[in-house]
């Protein structure tokens, strides 16, 4: 296993096209120093030296055996990262069995010194890896990530066998991102599950996955995940070299990597995505995205994402697509009724209420006639105390939470109009705005979203509508000026050619989206073999099986075309 | 990570005519009725033809230095310090009409949506936010056009669309005017409303094929062209000529006549006014961002950014200068009139030096 | 100072500048603005120049010797109820009326509502002002600084409606009938549905603004009376002339001004004597017409052709039934004849009051703009041209169904 620079330099090696950046020092971060430097040859003085180094550990065993009776050798692992089965049955039992009868020449080999290591690894142990090392620094490692060591007298080195068992919790449906149509599994904590579940519905060998440490103090497994082939290199060593600038003591979740490698740090909006779902990060590899998973963290991140992204779920593309669009579009309405309505609400009240109809407007001047805020502040408190119990009802335990939203709101609203507090039309105003925010399928775009309306209230206050249109263009042009990893936020609104639109606002059919999305520089952009598109269209017109026999020829033709 | 993006032939197009549309687009056809009666229409079809001139002359000289701005190649074609000073004065053109955006600005809104708010907070607070929005590079420039080009183009054609049907034809009869238009004037003021199609010198070297500057710069000029040939015809066809010159605003007078669904909708002027800032905010935004670019193309500083904030109180403070209304669109004519000519004869003499001297070559991809 | 520092020195500066600057200047509630919802402008009568408080000039100053009396109809928030009102506590229903209505004098218009201003406490505002009435007495002065404030303001609609009325404008402003819940919108939707049902013409404001501004054209506006103790009733045309009051019309004669300018739908009947055919009731639903200007003899000649479409709605009070062809044809004849004779009076009239509503100088501008130039140089040349140039009416109805009785 590699440090990332490591990675970072070999991916440069291995696509020589891009300027190497300076290799800067490249060994002042590996390894803590070393304390312990190199093994002995005395297996004794090697237990109590690394006793030693480790006081404090109770879960650390140390287990002398006799290699088939003859030879003292050590085993050591640490109890609560190991699968003790596979160490009794798999490593210690077969080391102290003793020779067979028709193996004579073990016999010598154990006093002729003729490798001991080989002979172990090849002919007795059932476990796996079996790396060696003399170098206590590498070991300590090993040993701390969950895997067994071997020593034997007379070697100044060690083995390491692989026997890593966690405990982790099954797989279960993602919370944050459910759908309706859609696979049922997201990911846990431990990287290899996801991995699995990313490899088996990927089953290519294209499919690279590259993987190292990040922090210093936890050594979190990091995994690089893109296709071979599809995905940009540049993108690829762009996210290698972000990656291997981080330094941290401890990597917790895969957010704090998302912080540490995003292009504006100081931005509502995020410029990664993450994902619970296996198969979204399935997708986005295809279409030449690179994915970052980290051990102890259930989300993959999901680079470069841009501002549409957030609002596309996975089951859009299961749907039919002209259901997937209207939703598509409406999700887009509901984030602008967030965004928007309580702002323009407050500046029709206090500046032009000449864009109410006449009767309307007398009726609402009745309605707020007993409320002793001015607008502003009357649609904040509401707001404010809206953010309040959205907020607890998530940190409320479940059994109570979902009683308590919907009576909570609904009583309070009630109360705060009879008693003055707010208009009827406010309590209105107000619920629109919190369901609408709730419609956006990405919880970190929705919440920067909903406080973005905060100030754009406030600047209605102030100014009205003229308020409201500079707070939105501000806000606007900072999108325009994001970028997610050198690609604009809002490229596919600013794209050139009007191709990535299929799949951004509306989502057209699947065999319309031949092409991969042109701001990924993929090196294959194409996705389905040419002739699809026609195929398809033929079909709308044709009667079936003749369109079926165009069809199938088209396909054929195009299959060619690949193969050239 | 990526190569310094580009930008293609429909995008360059859309930037000039964002920036063309916008900054006299609610008292123009008054102005132009004031100068050319009936001939309103016609008139403002002359003024374009001036202005395509200036621009195709604009464009061909850029595109003899299609890898430079202006501001670098003029100093090629006429040398040093006679490139200095012409660029003083294109800086000072822009400044000045920039300021006087501003102050239009500030003068519609205090006269119709802000009647209490001190007009130095309104123009304030457009000049920051501008200000704010130029300290990125040209591509950057590109993208804010992009997306708020729809939003320049469409309330337009949307009041446009919805007063249709209270045109009458009459108003628009005789084609040739009742009065005879008043020579220069009559031209220059449409003339000079296509200032903003400089910015295309400052565009080529984002360009991805400065051969088809062109194409792009007809497209673009085209387009604002017949938004504003609509607009006074409009205007001139529910108006007439003798109320249109009563009105300080018409085209704001037609998005206050119309009502939707049914008549409950109406005063649609303050939304109106709100997707008019946008469409000003553009323009603004464009020549200011020509102003911090020639100044900081003087000093010869690397970055403009520090140029743009050193800009905001000088242009403030010039904006504030005309005392009334009256003296304002008195001064603000005159600068467009001039600066319009003296621009398109700086253009023109470079061209004419550049071909002489055979300095910069054709325009190659 | 180090530079960190100066920074924040400056960022508290302008922090506490932002602070004293955000002062929220235009921002009025909308509950505590005083909604002026109508308007109604009478003669004052002649001693009021002492009632009057002196709120805009010194007690000396020169002034216009005319007075109006303003009656503003402003209203009460609270009154109107939120949503559909529930069962019998309707408003209005216990005696409650949901606008409040002020008298004021001033020598203005714009006076008169400072007046107003310094009698009612919240700040009004006319942005939702939606009729004006103003009295004959008013109309016949002249509407010119009326119309100067109103068009300076940007608070007023264009399609704020401009009556004239008969009687004293003030009493239309306190009628109360039952259909709607604010008064003054009765008399909007009165207005406004008149139009939906092809009875007037679409003469906001605004259209009269134009009407007035045109050369070639004169203004007019509803006429309308108190009929009995609550009804509204639009009585005719008001035209203007030289931006005065010149006559008024019948309800029959905006019948005609609409078939002269083709105004679709069609909303008039005209009951007609037809000989040996009785008493037939006619409904006109669609009108088309072609205005043609030739220059003769030195004045210019108007030519009109105008055609209508129609319904037989009633007929009684003969033996016979309308059964045939030729029938139909008695009818459209007789209908023709008394149509033309009715707008060529109409015509006449307004040719008397020197008043072109129908904007036939228009024409003459636009297709005759050398014949114009030569003799035209201001606005009131027209009028005197137009009163005397020879207009011939050419009018043909078709009648196209009978109803569903047969015989």
């Amino acid at each position: 296993m590699l440090d990332w620079k490591a990675n970072y330099e070999a991916f440069k090696k291995k696509h020589p096209s891009h300027p190497i950046e300076t290799p800067s020092s490249s060994d002042a971060s590996s390894g803590m120093g070393s304390e312990l430097g190199q093994l002995e040859t005395d297996l004794d003085d090697n237990l109590r030296s690394i006793q030693n180094r480790i006081r404090n550990s109770s879960d650390m065993v140390v287990r002398r055996v006799k290699i088939m009776g003859r030879r003292s050798a050590a085993l050591l692992f640490l109890s609560s990262l190991t699968d003790a089965k596979l160490i009794q049955e798999g490593i210690v039992a077969p080391l102290q069995a003793p020779p067979l009868a028709f193996e004579p020449r073990i016999e010598e080999d154990l006093h002729r010194q003729v490798d001991l290591f080989d002979l172990v690894y090849q002919e007795r142990v059932h476990a796996n890896l079996g790396q060696r090392s003399s170098d206590w620094d590498v070991l300590l490692d090993q040993l701390m990530k969950g895997q067994t060591l071997l020593f034997i007298d007379g070697y100044a080195e060690a083995m390491t066998f692989d026997t890593r068992l966690v405990e982790k919790r099954a797989i279960e449906q993602p919370q944050t991102e459910q759908v309706i149509r859609g696979s049922r599994d997201g990911f846990i904590e431990q990287l290899e599950t996801n991995l699995s579940l990313i490899r088996y519905r990927l089953q290519s060998a294209d499919l690279v996955i590259e993987t190292g440490e990040l922090g210093s103090r936890t050594k979190s497994k990091t995994a690089v995940c893109y296709i071979d082939g599809i995905a940009n290199p540049d993108l690829i060593s762009e996210v290698m070299r972000r990656l291997s600038k981080i330094d941290i003591d401890g990597i917790i979740d895969a957010g704090y990597i998302e912080q540490f490698i995003e292009d504006q740090p100081i931005s509502p909006f995020p410029q990664i995505q993450n994902t619970e779902r296996a198969d979204k990060t399935v997708a986005a590899l295809l279409e030449g995205r690179v994915a970052i998973l980290v051990d102890g963290s259930s989300f993959a991140l999901i680079a470069p994402s841009l501002f549409d992204q957030y609002f596309q779920t996975i089951d859009d593309y299961s749907e039919r697509f002209m259901i997937a669009s209207l939703l598509r579009l409406v999700r887009l309405m509901a984030l602008l009724f967030s965004v928007f309505f309580p702002s323009l609400y407050v500046s029709v009240i206090s500046y032009n209420p000449e864009l109410l109809p006449t009767d309307f407007a007398v009726a609402i001047s009745g309605g707020r006639a007993g409320v002793p805020f001015p607008a502003m502040l009357e649609v904040l408190i509401m707001e404010a105390s809206m953010e309040i119990l959205r907020e607890a009802t998530i940190r409320l335990p479940q059994m109570i939470g979902g009683a308590l939203s919907i009576v909570g709101v609904l009583v309070i609203g009630q109360a705060a109009v009879s008693a003055g507090l707010s208009s009827p039309i406010t309590v209105v105003i107000v619920a629109l705005t919190t369901i609408g925010s709730f419609a956006t399928p990405a919880y970190n775009a929705a919440i920067a979203m909903r406080m973005l309306r905060f100030p754009l209230i406030i600047l209605a206050g102030l100014f009205g509508l003229y308020g409201v249109v500079l707070g939105s263009i501000f806000i606007i042009n900072h999108m325009l000026y994001l970028e997610s990893f050198g690609v604009p936020f809002l490229q596919s609104i600013l794209a050139k050619k009007r191709a990535g639109f299929v799949d951004t606002l509306i989502r057209a059919p699947l065999w319309w989206m031949g092409k991969r999305p042109s701001y990924l520089h993929a090196l294959d952009d194409t996705r389905r073999a040419e002739g699809t598109f026609q195929a398809n269209i033929d079909k709308i017109f044709d009667p079936e099986e003749k369109a079926d026999a165009e069809n199938a020829e088209n396909q054929h033709n195009s299959a060619g075309h690949r193969h050239q | 990570m990526q190569k310094t993006q580009k930008i293609s032939t429909t995008q360059l197009a859309i930037v000039i005519s964002s920036t063309i549309f916008g900054p006299y687009v609610l008292s123009f056809p008054k102005i132009i009725a004031e100068a050319a009666d009936n001939a309103a229409p016609l008139m403002t079809i002359a003024g374009t033809c001036c202005a395509i001139f200036s621009l195709f002359v604009y464009t061909r000289i850029s595109q003899r230095f299609s890898d430079q701005t202006l501001f670098s190649y003029s100093q090629i074609v006429i040398g040093k310090l006679p490139a200095l000073l012409a660029n003083l004065l294109v800086f000072a053109c822009f400044f000045i009409t920039s300021a006087m955006l501003f102050r239009q600005f500030g003068e519609v809104l205090s006269t119709v949506v802000f009647r209490r708010t001190p007009i130095e907070i309104s123009i304030l607070m457009i000049l920051v936010l501008v200000a704010l929005s130029c300290r990125r590079d040209t591509v950057k420039f590109t993208y804010v056009h992009l997306f708020y080009w729809p939003f320049v183009i469409l309330p337009f054609l949307f009041v446009i669309m919805m007063s249709m049907k209270s045109v009458h034809l009459l108003n628009w009869l005789p084609l040739l005017g009742n009065d005879t238009p008043n020579g220069l004037p009559a031209l220059l003021s449409p003339a000079s409303l296509y200032l903003g199609s400089f910015i295309i010198t400052i565009m080529l070297p984002i360009t991805e094929k400065p051969r088809h500057a062109m194409k792009a710069a007809m497209l673009g000029i085209t387009v604002s062209a017949c938004l504003y040939l609509l607009l006074v015809l409009s205007t001139i066809g529910i108006y007439g000529v003798q109320e249109t010159l009563h009105l300080l605003y018409p085209t704001l007078e037609m998005a206050r006549s119309i009502a939707i669904g049914g008549d409950v909708i109406e005063r649609l002027d303050a939304i109106f006014i709100i997707m008019w800032v946008i469409n000003v905010y553009t323009s603004m935004f464009s020549t200011y961002f020509l102003t911090s670019l020639s100044l900081s193309h003087m000093f010869q500083l690397q970055d403009h950014r520090l140029v743009t904030t050193l800009l905001i109180p000088l242009l403030f403070a010039v904006s504030l200068l005309p005392q009334d209304q009256l003296q304002l669109y008195k001064f603000s004519r005159i600068a467009d009139g001039t600066g319009y000519l003296f621009l398109t004869g700086y253009a023109l003499l470079l061209w004419i030096v550049a071909v002489i001297r055979r300095k910069g070559g054709q325009p190659h991809e | 100072m180090s530079k960190k520092q100066v920074r924040w020195v400056l960022g508290l500066l302008s922090m506490t500048l932002a602070l004293h600057l955000t002062g929220c200047w235009d921002q009025v509630e909308i509950e505590n603005r005083a909604l002026v919802l109508g308007l109604a402008i009478d003669e004052a009568p002649p001693d009021t120049a002492k009632l009057e408080p002196v709120v805009s000039h010194q007690k000396n100053e020169p002034l216009p010797k005319k007075m109006l009396r303003v009656t503003a109809q402003i209203a009460v928030p609270g009154r109107v109820p939120l949503g559909p009102s529930n069962g019998g506590a309707g408003s209005g229903g216990d005696g409650e009326s949901p606008v409040w209505v002020v008298h004021v004098y001033g020598h203005s218009l714009d006076e008169a509502l400072n007046n107003l201003q310094q009698q009612i406490a919240d700040p009004r505002y006319l942005i939702h002002l939606r009729v004006i009435v103003i009295s004959k007495g008013i109309a016949e002065d002249g509407l010119d600084e009326l119309n100067d404030f109103l068009r300076r303001n940007p608070e007023v609609r264009r399609r704020t409606w401009l009556l004239v009325s008969e009687t004293e404008a003030a009493k239309l402003m306190k009628v109360a009938p039952p259909l709607e819940r604010v008064p003054t919108l009765y008399l909007q939707a009165m207005v406004e549905k008149s139009i939906m049902m092809g009875k007037f013409p679409p003469n906001y404001i605004g259209e009269f603004w134009i009407e007035e501004s045109n050369w070639g054209q004169d203004g007019y506006l509803p006429y309308v009376t108190i009929q009995g103790k609550e009804n509204i009733l639009i009585k005719g045309l008001a035209y203007f002339s030289g931006g005065r009051l010149a006559g008024t019309s019948t309800a029959v004669d905006i019948g005609a001004y609409m078939a002269v300018k083709g105004y679709n739908p069609g909303g008039y009947s005209a009951l007609i004597r037809v000989p040996d055919l009785g008493y037939v009731m006619i409904k006109i639903t669609e009108r088309h017409a072609k205005t043609d200007i030739r220059i003769a003899g030195g004045k210019p000649q108007v030519n009109l052709k105008i055609h209508v479409e129609g319904v037989l709605d009633e007929h009684f009070d003969s033996g016979r039934n309308v059964s045939s062809e030729t029938d139909i044809d008695v009818i459209e004849e007789a209908f023709e004849h008394n149509a033309t004779k009715l707008i060529q009076m109409f015509c006449e009239q307004t040719q008397r009051h020197r008043s072109d509503i129908f904007g036939f100088g228009e024409y003459v501008r636009a297709y005759h703009p050398g014949f114009w130039k030569s003799n035209i140089r201001q606005k009131s040349d027209w009028e005197q041209m137009y009163a005397d140039i020879p207009i011939s009416i050419k009018l043909a109805i078709s009648i196209r169904r009978t109803g569903l009785k047969a015989k």
